[in-house]
């Protein structure tokens, strides 16, 4: 069976302007302007099954957006191919976005005087939505987010946790196969993620929706995703399943110790000292010579502890040390 | 004092350069309020050419009636209107307390923070219809008349700061400002013509009681001599008394807002 | 397809009514405004002695004014606005992922926004015009054909306004070009003055542009001032220029959306 998505060396190339700050600079820029050219993205080929929920991470600026822009509709690439359910996205816009759902995690998508459920009936009869299976959904998913009260409020007025869930509930009333997530944990406290978390899993398990989730948190993509794409700086430097990164990279942990005093130097072995001040101490663990258990014993022993942090590494260090073993 | 010129002059700064980060756009928004600001002594050509006009005015004296008009709302778009804005938006967002907490009087800091680059612009296109109607009216650049016609301008400048505060003060109390802006700001339009055209209680009561007419009507009629010093005393005192007028609702707006927990 | 526009157009009149504060003060100025100019034209028909000036008379002036505010109600045409905000924002991405095409959504939108104003804005004004004014009721024709000629009209004023918004594309902020375009609009169509204060000359070159019908054809309509054939023909004008300009749009959006999707905002 072909795969829903499929991606071929697509390419992205920007082009923009320098703009230094101060009055002379601006003056100058008067009569001449700098270009500079930058290469978002520099050939990514990937696929995408049916019923998968995809997890896309990268740092800032590693391209991300730009490869959902081009698999959305709403970007032309420079070169290469995307295939999305028998669609070039950009070719047949109109037609193609009736069969997917977008959320953007920085964007307003709902109207921003009135009321979400204004919004949501926008959506009904702009996607064609037979009446009673509108009203099922809205009554189901209006329960599982509990939006009830938000979704009557004008959604200038609303938090930013309450503004995504409504978006979410936007993107996903006509039962798309595919939906985009573009950071749609920010600003949720962490009840309403997991609740999230469990929705998305439930739509997908209901009813086979495709997920492609991009973000930062380390947590949701555990949660949510089997397989997982790392971009950095405009390629793919990793694609496979989570499982395996985990095995494989995730073998270091970030301590931050705060004391009042100590009876020795610190000294442990797989312990590397990242950052020492007279009453803070951040050690990265390398669980492959040595246990967390150790180090909290040998701490307890040598330090007067005043707090303690456990932390596993940043995305940035996974994808630092995927390129180093690369 | 020292230090609310030194905050004018770094506001002008900064409006300069952030206003040059977008030149195209900043050129052509001043040509386009020059052209805007032009189609009304076309349009009054118009009316020239097919008609006698306004009693008492001649073409050249209009003119020299509408260049003043545009001269002191330019001026007026050049150093105030920000004021009223600053304050209608921040009160809308909540971050009004912003102004509170710094180390100046809060509407003198707001006087001297108000700068709009593109009202020059306006001023520029005032000074010209001004120039050319003292040519054409052989009117003596060093007279007493423009003595007179300079001293009521300032009156009009003054007036419009007044108007100013006073619509800054009113947002304090009235949740839907902006329009409030619009509302009281039409009022000025009543002055967009001479007062010749207006009966004599109207006339009366834009002189003493919302003297709107002191932007525009007084200065001209100042210059071309039809007005004495007596007048002019007599029309610039309820002007000073907006003034105190709106400086006491500001104080009493600040003292309501910073005493309901801002 | 009918379903569509219909919610479309409800949201953008439940979206007005979020902001009828605006309507209200309107509805203040715009007497207001009118009164000055009754009296500007009350000094200015006194002092010349003459009845007529250039084929109006006072009353057909106030008339003309009056309606010329109406119109400019019903014409009202925020786009080119929202263009700018949301091209620069990058929010058009969620006109895109809309399945309706961009420039019919915000045409109902504003559609939408207008249809408050008959009720807050046009209505309620044109009982002033008429009681306090002096403005006649128009016969059945004239009448009939004004109402038609100011949907034209505002559909072309809409079309203008989209061609200027869709500079945001190349220009990014364009402020400057919106008040460009406002003023020498409004003054082209006979917003200011009637155009038949214009010399002979200008009048033959309006006769080639588009922006006498956005205001002073209709206001003619409604003063009778045309023959019935006359006011077919310039009907039929009204929607030769939405033909040709809708036409110089649709090729105008493919190349900005090429520029936008390109740049990828």
């Amino acid at each position: 069976m072909q795969p829903m998505i499929v991606v071929k060396d697509l390419k992205k190339i920007y082009k923009t302007y320098e703009r230094e700050p101060g009055l002379i600079n601006a003056i100058k820029s008067l009569f001449h302007r700098k270009y500079e050219y930058k290469e978002a993205l520099k050939g990514i080929s990937f696929e995408v099954e049916e019923g998968e929920i995809l997890g896309f991470i990268g740092p800032n600026g590693a391209g991300k957006s730009t490869a959902i822009k081009a698999l959305s509709g709403v970007l032309f690439p420079t070169s290469g191919e995307v295939n999305v359910m028998n669609f070039i996205p950009w070719k047949d816009r109109v037609k193609y976005v009736k069969h997917i759902g977008v959320v953007f995690g920085q964007k307003e998508q709902l109207w921003w005087d009135l009321p979400a459920i204004d919004t949501f009936y926008l959506h009904k009869d702009l996607y064609e939505i037979e009446e009673k299976e509108f009203e099922k959904r809205l009554k189901n998913m209006v329960k599982i987010l509990q939006i009830e009260d938000v979704m009557k409020t004008p959604v200038r007025d609303l938090s930013l946790g309450e503004r995504m869930k409504c978006k979410i509930l936007a993107a996903l009333i006509h039962n798309p196969k595919l939906v985009f997530l573009d950071e749609p944990s920010i600003g949720l406290d962490m009840v309403a993620k997991e609740r999230l978390v469990d929705f998305i899993k439930d739509v997908n398990k209901k009813y086979h929706t495709t997920f492609i989730v991009t973000t930062h948190d380390m947590q949701d993509i555990e949660r949510l995703c089997k397989r997982i794409i790392i971009i950095n700086h405009g390629e793919i430097i990793y694609e496979g399943f989570l499982e395996h990164i985990k095995d494989k990279y995730l073998k270091k942990k970030l301590i931050d110790v705060k004391f009042e005093s100590q009876k020795s130097d610190f000294n442990l072995k797989g312990c590397k000292i990242l950052n020492k001040t007279k009453y803070e101490i951040k050690i990265e663990l390398n669980l492959e010579k040595n246990s967390i258990r150790n180090l909290v014993d040998y701490l307890l022993t040598n330090f007067e502890i005043v707090d303690i942090t456990v932390q596993d590494p940043t995305i940035e260090e996974i994808i630092k040390t995927i390129y180093q073993n690369v | 004092m020292n230090k609310y010129l030194k905050l004018w002059v770094k506001t002008f700064a900064l409006e300069l350069s952030s206003d040059m980060a977008y030149k195209g756009n900043f050129i052509v928004k001043s040509l386009g309020l020059i052209l805007a600001d032009l189609i009304g002594p076309i349009v009054m050509l118009l009316i020239y050419a097919n008609s006698l006009g306004i009693p008492g005015w001649g073409f050249e004296e209009f003119i020299l009636f509408q260049g003043t008009f545009i001269l002191v709302m330019g001026l007026s778009h050049a150093f105030l209107f920000i004021f009223p804005f600053q304050v209608i938006e921040n009160v809308r967002h909540g971050t009004f307390d912003k102004f509170l907490v710094k180390p100046f009087n809060t509407m003198l800091y707001l006087t001297f923070s108000s700068i709009d680059i593109e009202g020059f612009a306006e001023v520029f296109v005032g000074l010209v219809l001004i120039i050319w109607a003292f040519i054409k009216l052989n009117l003596i650049i060093l007279s007493f008349n423009t003595l007179l016609y300079l001293f009521m301008i300032v009156i009009a400048f003054i007036f419009m700061y007044s108007l100013m505060v006073l619509i800054s003060s009113l947002s304090f109390l009235f949740v839907k400002s902006l329009g409030l802006f619009d509302l009281l700001f039409k009022l000025t339009d009543v002055s967009r013509y001479p007062m010749n055209i207006y009966g004599f209680e109207m006339r009366l009561i834009f002189t003493f009681i919302l003297p709107v007419a002191v932007i525009s009507f007084y200065p001209a009629s100042a210059l071309l001599g039809t007005l004495n010093i007596l007048n002019l005393a007599l029309i610039s005192m309820p002007v000073i008394a907006f003034l105190i007028f709106s400086i006491i609702m500001w104080n009493l707006a600040m003292k309501k807002y910073t005493s309901s927990g801002g | 397809m009918y379903k569509k526009i219909k919610s479309i157009i409800r949201m953008g009149f439940k979206d007005a009514v979020a902001y009828r504060f605006h309507f209200y003060i309107t509805l203040i100025t715009s007497p207001l405004q009118l009164l000055i100019y009754y009296f500007l034209w009350k000094a200015i028909f006194s002092y010349s002695g003459q009845e007529i000036i250039n084929g109006f008379t006072f009353e057909l002036m106030i008339s003309y004014y009056a309606l010329n505010m109406i119109i400019a109600f019903f014409t009202w045409s925020g786009v080119e606005e929202w263009l700018e905000f949301d091209v620069r924002n990058g929010e058009l991405v969620n006109m895109l992922l809309k399945p309706f095409k961009v420039a019919y959504f915000y045409f109902f939108q504003i559609l939408g926004v207008n249809s408050l104003s008959i009720i807050l804005e046009m209505a309620p004004f044109f009982l002033i015009a008429v009681f306090f004014f002096g403005l006649k009721i128009a016969p059945v024709f004239y009448f009939l054909t004004f109402v038609i000629s100011i949907v034209l009209a505002m559909i072309l004023n809409f079309l203008i306004s989209y061609l200027v918004g869709m500079t945001a594309f190349w220009f990014n902020r364009i402020g400057g070009i919106r008040r460009v375009k406002r003023a020498t609009v409004v003054f082209l169509s006979g917003g200011m003055i009637p155009l038949t204060f214009f010399p002979i000359a200008f009048q033959k070159i309006f006769n080639y542009l588009p922006f006498q019908y956005i205001r002073f054809v209709p206001i003619n309509i409604y003063l009778g001032n045309y023959p019935y054939l006359k006011v077919l023909i310039m009907i039929g004008i009204q929607i030769t220029w939405i033909l040709i300009l809708y036409a110089i749009a649709e090729f105008v959006w493919y190349k900005a959306f090429k520029k936008f999707a390109g740049a990828g905002a």
